[in-house]
């Protein structure tokens, strides 16, 4: 009980500090690849604490609520995730989080924010079925939900779950609105809808929800994580540089591929899910399982 | 200590003029001029910026945009005025659709003169509004027109 209580503790103190870092290298590696000076590795923590600073004004008095249901869901997936415990109730925590942040960009009534969340529902459509297959992958290969025991024990998933690794990658691509796929949110060069989903968080409201994005990503690749992760050192070493370097191909993948539209995310994301996640599911439970 | 100073976000507006200082303002925010280092984006979100950057002048068509613009950022916010236009009217003052400069409309914290001001003015005004912007985020963000 304690271990979970300071697992949680951990999460919601490291996390930011991560997610933070991983952005600003991430801003750095982009600014060399388009041959910028670029910003400083801590412009993403200046650039919240400012928010903090700033007053917020709300334009409906709903949006307020919904975000803090946002932040209430999107911090139990990640207390759930890294307490061990049930990786199907993580992505049921997340969804709920997700669907929170779309209502409370409709709730402003501001054209960008409604497009934003229109887009935010498509990206949601196209990757939660791939991120269920993973769970059930999971659950097929080592016969139990549960984050602690996927991570601790058992060989390593990647080889016989490498469809559905692929098509994660892909799909956390989506889920964390990374580019090509900052369609919600249009975070990067291209400003077509303003900040989309963001457009009508101000100040403090635009702080909370940067950092709550640092939160999201860092379970994500918490998942991504298990893929790698054995119970020994070498698993948990081989894990964290895979994550890392999964980082760094969005981060580059991001620069060199241009913004794509809606429909091609939903249905790549789609096929991607058919090719190689449901695939690789049954390859698992009548090749592998032997069932 | 304020962090307003290291993450400045500039919303950007071409007033009523000849568009030479908004070329200007495009060449000091490429990457020659390290802006960036210190924190300055262009964002073109009004509900996110933080120093309201004006080129050109005033004219009845688009006093109401600018104070909207000026009325949608949230405190603490600065408002820095680019190019001869935007300090007075400059060149077109005499024009029957101009109204003046951009303090007919908001108040003006710091003003870059110049047709047009070259990218190193344009920083080096940037740095000195960053020092009224920095002041109001110290004082609680006292900023009424």
């Amino acid at each position: 009980m304690i271990t979970k209580i300071l697992m949680i503790v951990a999460y919601l103190l490291i996390a930011p500090v991560a997610g933070c870092i991983f952005e600003g290298l991430g801003r750095m590696l982009s600014a060399v690849l388009e041959g910028r000076a670029g910003a400083t590795l801590l412009q993403p923590y200046y650039d919240v604490r400012k928010l903090l600073e700033k007053d917020s004004m709300s334009p409906s008095p709903h949006q307020d609520l919904y975000l803090l249901i946002h932040m209430i869901f999107t911090l139990a997936a990640g207390g759930v995730f890294f307490a061990g415990g049930d990786l199907m109730l993580v992505v049921v925590l997340q969804i709920t989080a997700t669907a929170f942040a779309v209502t409370a960009a409709y709730s402003s009534g501001s054209p960008y924010s409604v497009l934003g969340a229109r887009r935010k529902m498509l990206m949601m459509m196209a990757c939660q079925p791939m991120i269920i297959a993973t769970a059930v992958g999971f659950y097929i290969y080592k016969d139990t939900f549960g984050v602690r025991e996927l991570a601790g024990s058992g060989g390593m998933a990647l080889l016989p779950m490498a469809g559905l690794f692929l098509g994660f990658i892909y799909i956390m691509t989506i889920k964390l609105e990374a580019a090509p796929f900052d369609l919600g949110a249009s975070g990067s060069g291209i400003h077509e809808l303003v900040s989309g989903t963001e457009t009508e968080y101000t100040g403090r409201t635009l702080g909370v929800m940067k950092m709550m994005g640092w939160y999201e990503r860092v379970t994500m690749f918490g998942i991504l994580f298990l893929f790698l992760s054995n119970g020994r050192v070498t698993g948990y070493i081989v894990g964290i540089l895979v994550c890392a370097a999964v980082y760094f191909l969005q981060v580059i993948g991001g620069g060199v591929l241009s913004r794509v539209k809606p429909d091609f995310a939903l249905r790549s994301a789609w096929v991607i899910t058919i090719a190689l996640g449901i695939v690789n599911l049954f390859v698992l439970q009548f090749v592998i399982e032997g069932v | 200590m304020s962090f307003a100073k290291k993450s400045p976000w500039v919303l950007y507006f071409g007033g009523a003029g000849c568009n030479g200082c908004g070329a200007e303002v495009m060449a000091a925010f490429n990457g020659d001029y390290g802006l960036e280092k210190d924190g300055f984006k262009l964002t073109n979100n009004p509900k996110h910026a933080d120093i309201l950057l004006l080129t050109g002048g005033v004219n009845n068509q688009n006093r109401d945009v600018i104070k909207q613009l000026y009325e949608q950022m949230v405190e603490p916010k600065a408002v820095l005025a680019v190019g001869d236009c935007a300090c007075d009217g400059g060149l077109f003052k005499d024009g029957d659709n101009i109204v003046g400069g951009m303090e007919k409309v908001v108040t003006v914290d710091h003003r870059i003169p110049g047709c047009a001001p070259d990218p190193e003015s344009l920083v080096a005004g940037l740095k000195e509004v960053l020092e009224v912007f920095d002041e109001k985020a110290t004082d609680g963000g006292e900023g009424e027109e």
